[in-house]
């Protein structure tokens, strides 16, 4: 068996949370134990695959896997096992609930900057008027326009006294 | 006083008139003693005789008479002098009392009025005092006022600038909060990211 393995998974930009790992690990669940059934029968030569997600398949065509095959799926299944315990998770509040073109293009940012496998939960939190909060293992980034006004309000009081 | 003087005349005279008959009978009777009994007897019969001649009834009644208009003259005389008298001195008593009332009044009036006065003055000192307590006590009272109105206004001011962020925040959220696209802010979104990369990475890498 000389598969080309990948030492790291890339994952795809459709799939951005926590969410979407779990709802793809089971995917891969059911697809394993379809090419189970499948091998136990050995009857067909010809596997007809069940109909997959876009997520699964984005994934599959990045990595360059062969979902026929039981071994390729045996280490997605792994794999995404392990990202879905250990792939490093940011939550982001946004003010308003985002659309996926939006997630996929900060999601992008953050896998070039900071880690390929990392994951997002998203927030709601619709006082912060604009902008994003950022939350990591151990801390907390408020890129919102509140606080933004919070770090002017000196300057705004100024402002305000020259009105005056 | 003159009055007084004639009246004294008068009776001065009458006494002399009766004093001078007393003496005449009274030498006549020593006269008839040293004659001896006899004689004595015919002097007193003799002088009795004269005496009842010269002293009848008519001239007596003529004395009375006279002495009886004299008196009634003197009395009205002295009536008249004794009313003038008593008129002036009622007058004069009248003035005198008028006076001394005047002065008591006068003096009791002076005292009534130092007595209005002192209570005056201690009533307007009193009023002094209690005014200038007063003024006191009110400026105490609005610095104290006004030291709290200045707290409460920089508590105010300490808060709204304090929550003035938030305020505004709230204030354009209101306002174009509606207008305020995800996609629109991307490109600040991504700056912000920029600008904390480091400190993410760091966090996400070594964090956990």
């Amino acid at each position: 068996m000389l598969i080309m393995e990948p030492k790291k998974i890339i994952l795809p930009l459709s799939i951005v949370t926590t969410t979407d790992v779990d709802l793809v690990l089971n995917e891969i669940n059911d697809l394993k134990e379809y090419l189970v059934q499948i091998k136990i029968k050995n009857s067909v030569s010809e596997i007809k695959l069940p109909h997959t997600s876009k997520s699964l398949d984005n994934l599959v065509g990045l990595n360059h896997l062969d979902l026929t095959n039981l071994d390729q799926v045996d280490w997605l299944k792994k794999m995404i096992e392990s990202l879905s315990t250990k792939a490093p998770v940011v939550h982001i509040g946004f003010s308003v609930e985002p659309n996926l073109l939006l997630l996929e293009k900060i999601v992008d940012w953050f896998r070039h900057n900071i880690d390929s496998s990392l994951l997002l939960t998203v927030g709601l939190q619709p006082i912060i008027g604009a902008g994003i909060t950022l939350r990591t293992s151990n801390k907390f980034f408020d890129l919102s326009l509140r606080n933004h006004f919070n770090n002017l309000t000196s300057d705004l009081v100024k402002l305000i006294k020259e009105v005056d | 006083m003159n009055n007084w003087l004639q009246i004294g005349l008068f009776v001065a005279i009458d006494v002399i008139s009766l004093a001078v008959v007393l003496l005449i009978i009274f030498k006549t009777q020593k006269f008839n003693k040293k004659r001896g009994p006899s004689n004595n007897q015919l002097s007193e019969q003799a002088i009795k005789e004269n005496v009842a001649r010269i002293f009848n009834d008519t001239f007596r009644e003529e004395l009375r008479n006279r002495g009886r208009l004299h008196f009634e003259k003197i009395i009205s005389e002295n009536a008249m002098f004794l009313q003038q008298d008593l008129q002036l001195t009622t007058s004069q008593l009248n003035e005198s009392l008028k006076n001394e009332v005047t002065k008591n009044l006068q003096t009791e009036f002076k005292k009534y009025e130092q007595s209005l006065e002192d209570a005056r003055q201690l009533a307007v000192s009193a009023i002094e005092k209690t005014n200038q307590a007063i003024d006191k006590e009110r400026e105490v009272l609005s610095n104290e006022i006004q030291k709290q109105i200045d707290l409460e206004k920089k508590q105010i001011l300490d808060n709204f600038e304090q929550h003035l962020a938030s305020i505004i925040n709230h204030y354009i959220l209101m306002a174009i909060g509606d207008q305020i696209d995800l996609n629109d802010q991307l490109q600040f979104i991504v700056a912000d990211l920029e600008k904390n990369k480091d400190a993410i990475r760091e966090d996400v890498n070594h964090g956990a």
